[in-house]
């Protein structure tokens, strides 16, 4: 997905800079909505945005997380800020990059907080990708997801931004503070090993 | 055979030049360099297929649909929220009171002097203590996720009669068309024809490119528009030509490609997908039609085919139909696959059997081909999966099958396909979306167009101009 060209570099401080911007005003702007929209909570333009938007965020942010349960925490995360900010958002030139933005960096900061261990991948004993027998489809469904968690996040962040969501690597890198050179370099090392582990579980163990 | 049965690569060809070469970002005498390698090199063949596999098998993982979920959640969050503030407010109100009262007894017991006011005061403190915002009422609609019973659903109000959907923009974002312009009915050069960019979620119209043409085609994979539009009124030479251009999205900027003779370009062959066009070129002398593939970003071309009548394209993988030979008498059209990145080809001739005008119904999802074939009695027309055609002996079953029968348009019989969804129009411009995986139809509708992970329909004849489009993620039994 296109999602234009970002101009300028990005840094980390910029990024800091952006992200506390968009944090600190957040319980008064609240505050003040809760007022406004007592009746309707979101506005029917909210609703048109979130509608068009929400089936690639929830993408993004389940393959990232792996799980329905924190994927749902993360995007009503990144929705209810871009409600409180919905006037930029609007303005914005290619909203779904704000998006992708801020559902970066929650997706980030849970993984780095959660820390948590991956199992690795296994072999499903006959498991054979090419299969067409539908239940194969769906274990191949978690298959890949294993070897997605398996991944540093920033490498599978790489992965989806690039692979599936086809942004550019410009964008790639101003979404996670590095220059598109590295971004090419850590993405083709992404890949390979997710080929690898996909092709030769056997392998990876 | 893996990578690891493999010689290693003699030129030591590194994982960063072959995932460069996926994206595009090899200039044209690399790119040739290395294909040129490959031709001999199993191991980057492999590799480089491998790249591919990758994205492939991402993009067909099945993400759940949380939409109503999500949705439901941020109400409640909403609701809480603000209360918490307003506990918070209280707290502050009552501080704040306090000082107001010691301000008030203080201005009250103080000289009169003083030229401040008490009560400016006073109504700023009252209505801090009065908030009393508690949000409960739910949105208006979820309409039309509600009303479809799912979700990643937008409708857009377009007149279909008047705009011919041609291609849809990734996350329903909007749709390509084309639409006369002027029109006689008297004279074909009165006759004028606009692309146009239609987009969600006013279906505000943007008129990209008009001219003197008959006949217009454009795609779009969302990042590029591409349009063939031609004027050849009587199908002949003389005073008549042919335009292929493009406009790039995210500078806004045209770019003319071809602008001649008509008839060179197959107008309903044009694709645009992952930055590059795809289109049948024909030439007169000798006659050939031949599968170019340009990379729009580095402007390089390539002649994919020759012989192609159809094609079908799922990147990186094209099936492709070739005219037959004509020597043998009830033969299959010869059909390959094709992989553009590494450039490997195969036959499938032996499992589509593609028959020029009697059963030409093939479609791509990666490696899978989607295809039809008439039983022996010619009564009944099959549909199959053939899985992993790119493999050797690759697995097929029978989806289902269906009474054969003249469809409306050749083309429309089988638009498109991928791992859950197939398009199968009977009646009119009726469809079934067929789930491949639990093997059952899941959605009927009027109007089908398949499109960048999109799903454009109709369910309502008596309005045309309302087209839903729906993420096919979403699509669920």
């Amino acid at each position: 997905m296109d999602v234009g060209t970002t101009t300028g570099k990005t840094t980390l401080q910029a990024l800091a800079a952006r992200w506390l911007a968009m944090t600190l005003p957040r319980d008064a702007t609240l505050a003040g909505q809760a007022q406004k929209d007592a009746a309707n909570v979101f506005s029917p333009d909210f609703e048109r945005f979130f509608l068009q938007h929400e089936p690639c965020l929830t993408g993004y942010l389940w393959r990232m997380v792996g799980d329905d349960a924190t994927a749902c925490d993360l995007c009503q995360e990144t929705f209810i800020r871009a409600w409180q900010h919905f006037a930029e958002v609007q303005a914005a030139r290619q909203p779904m990059a704000w998006l992708f933005r801020v559902a970066t960096n929650l997706a980030l900061n849970h993984l780095r907080d959660q820390q948590r261990g991956v199992r690795a991948a296994v072999p499903l004993g006959d498991h054979d990708p090419a299969g067409s027998d539908p239940t194969v489809r769906f274990v191949e469904r978690d298959f890949v997801q294993q070897i997605l968690l398996e991944l540093p996040p920033k490498a599978r962040a790489l992965l989806i931004l690039r692979d599936v969501q086809q942004l550019s690597f410009d964008e790639i890198a101003s979404l996670l503070a590095m220059t598109p050179t590295a971004a090419r370099m850590a993405l083709s090392r992404a890949r390979a090993q997710f080929r690898d582990r996909y092709l030769h579980p056997e392998n990876s163990r | 055979m893996s990578a690891f049965h493999l010689p290693p690569c003699a030129e030591n060809i590194s994982e960063q030049t072959l995932s460069d070469w996926h994206d595009g970002l090899l200039s044209a005498a690399e790119a040739h360099h290395l294909r040129h390698h490959m031709e001999r090199c199993a191991a980057c063949r492999y590799r480089a297929q491998g790249l591919a596999t990758v994205a492939s098998t991402l993009r067909r993982q099945h993400i759940p649909n949380l939409q109503r979920r999500i949705w439901r959640g941020m109400l409640e969050r909403m609701q809480r929220k603000p209360a918490n503030i307003l506990q918070r407010s209280a707290v502050l109100s009552i501080v704040s009171a306090v000082v107001v009262i010691a301000l008030a007894a203080f201005f009250f017991f103080a000289p009169k002097h003083s030229t401040m006011p008490p009560t400016s005061f006073i109504p700023t403190a009252t209505r801090a203590s009065t908030a009393t915002a508690q949000p409960t009422a739910t949105p208006q609609t979820l309409t039309p996720a509600q009303a479809w019973g799912t979700a990643g659903v937008r409708a857009l109000n377009i007149d279909t009669k008047k705009y011919f959907i041609q291609g849809l923009l990734p996350g329903g974002a909007g749709v390509v068309a084309t639409t006369f312009a002027t029109f006689s009915q008297t004279n074909p050069q009165d006759i004028t024809v606009s692309v146009v960019l239609i987009t969600a979620p006013d279906a505000r119209v943007q008129t990209l490119a008009t001219g003197h043409w008959t006949h217009a085609s454009v795609a779009t994979d969302g990042r590029y528009i591409a349009w063939v539009g031609g004027y050849n009124p009587t199908g002949g030479p003389g005073d008549s030509h042919q335009t292929l251009a493009y406009d790039d999205l995210s500078t806004g900027q045209i770019h003319t490609l071809f602008d001649g003779e008509a008839n060179r370009y197959l107008p309903d062959s044009l694709v645009v997908t992952h930055g590059h066009i795809c289109l049948i070129e024909n030439s007169v002398n000798p006659p050939q039609s031949r599968l170019l593939i340009l990379d729009i970003a580095s402007g390089a071309q390539t002649t994919l085919l020759n012989n192609v009548q159809r094609f079908s394209i799922s990147w990186p993988y094209v099936l492709s139909a070739e005219e037959g030979n004509g020597q043998i008498k009830g033969a299959p059209n010869p059909m390959t696959l094709v992989n553009v990145v590494t450039g490997q080809q195969r036959d499938v001739t032996s499992l589509v059997d593609y028959f020029n005008g009697i059963s030409p119904n093939f479609a791509l999802d990666g490696t899978t081909i989607f295809a039809t074939r008439p039983d022996d009695t010619h009564t009944i027309e099959k549909y199959y999966e053939i899985d992993h055609a790119d493999q050797p002996a690759p697995p097929q079953r029978v989806l289902f099958s269906e009474p054969l029968r003249s469809y409306p348009s050749i083309d429309d019989a089988f638009t498109g396909a991928d791992a859950r969804l197939l398009s199968v129009n009977s009646e009119s411009l009726g469809f079934s979306i067929w789930d491949c995986v639990l093997h059952r139809p899941i959605s009927t509708g009027t109007f089908f167009m398949f499109n960048n992970g999109v799903v454009a329909y109709s369910t309502s004849p008596g309005q045309p101009q309302t087209l839903i489009l729906q993420a096919e993620s979403n699509f669920t039994s």
